[in-house]
């Protein structure tokens, strides 16, 4: 057991990974503030990043391709961010307020 | 243990140890600005995270666009919403937080056991991963990765171009339409 705590492994960034999507899903979940749901949203995609980096140092170190693929996700992250905030405050501007739960008409 | 191990699992643990208690910091906190600056360093321990697994390139973008440009922009987001409003919607502790937090818990639980299950799944395959780590000092990830992404992936790194052009001529449009439609 002690051999396996202190000898990093992939196990091991994988778990990080479980734990810090399970941060941001659940802050996704029970946030109110919009801008707080985009923070936990990018956490996820954080968490995402580490496993596509752990498994290409560990497994593919010769082409790197989930060092590409991170890469890929971190400018598509961007994009998500930028049109979210746009949207956020699109919205804002109409109710004055940035509480998800005054936005239940979206849901019908 | 060597010395390159202890380092390793000190790095490994300092960085896990950041990024785990300051997302839950970041979730659980009041004000909008303590949650993003909580987050800027949980961006940052990522990017040092990426540093130790010799993803430099990658450490550098994680730092770039996930801890400086992100929290910039989001920064100024803030300052468009009042102070009373951010106080207003902090967690409420109804019986949808509960509900939200036991389906979130299934899921981790899930994704654990998944994880658990496939390092346990062949001996010999950890063992295959833990040996093919890469650990020479001389080897550089940026040539490789220029490699890859100018030769295999050109055409997705030409997509990733024209949507991001896409993007910035599709929040210019939404700001200009709104504006028409108020006027």
């Amino acid at each position: 057991m002690g051999n396996y705590i202190f000898h990093i492994s992939l196990s091991h960034y994988l778990f990080l990974a479980v734990f810090l999507f399970f941060i941001g899903a659940v802050g996704t979940i029970i946030s109110r503030n919009m801008i707080k749901i985009l923070l936990c949203l990018e956490f996820m995609l954080t968490a995402i990043n580490i496993n596509m980096i752990a498994f290409s140092s560990y497994i593919d170190n010769v082409k790197l391709n989930g060092f590409v693929f991170a890469l890929f996700y971190a400018a598509i992250g961007a994009v998500e961010v930028a049109i979210a905030l746009i949207i956020i405050y699109l919205m804002y501007r109409d109710k004055k307020s940035i509480d998800i739960e005054k936005y239940k008409e979206l849901k019908r | 243990m060597n010395e390159l191990d202890i380092v390793q699992n000190i790095t490994f643990y300092g960085f896990a140890f950041l990024i785990i208690v300051f997302a839950v910091a970041t979730v659980l906190a009041k004000k909008i600005l303590y949650a993003l600056i909580f987050s800027i360093i949980v961006f940052f321990s990522a990017g040092g995270l990426f540093f130790s697994l010799n993803a430099d390139y990658n450490a550098v973008v994680q730092i770039a666009i996930y801890g400086v440009a992100i929290p910039v922009l989001i920064l100024f987001a803030t300052t468009f919403t009042s102070y009373a409003d951010n106080a207003k919607t902090h967690i409420n502790y109804s019986p949808k937080f509960f509900i939200a937090t036991l389906f979130s818990s299934l899921l981790f639980l899930v994704l654990w056991y998944i994880v658990e299950y496939s390092v346990h799944l062949n001996k010999n395959l950890l063992q295959f991963f833990v040996q093919r780590k890469i650990d020479n000092g001389d080897f550089n990830s940026v040539v490789q990765i220029a490699n890859t992404l100018y030769v295999d992936y050109r055409l997705a790194f030409i997509l990733l171009i024209v949507v991001l052009f896409i993007t910035i001529v599709g929040i210019s449009a939404l700001n200009v339409i709104k504006e028409k439609n108020r006027g």
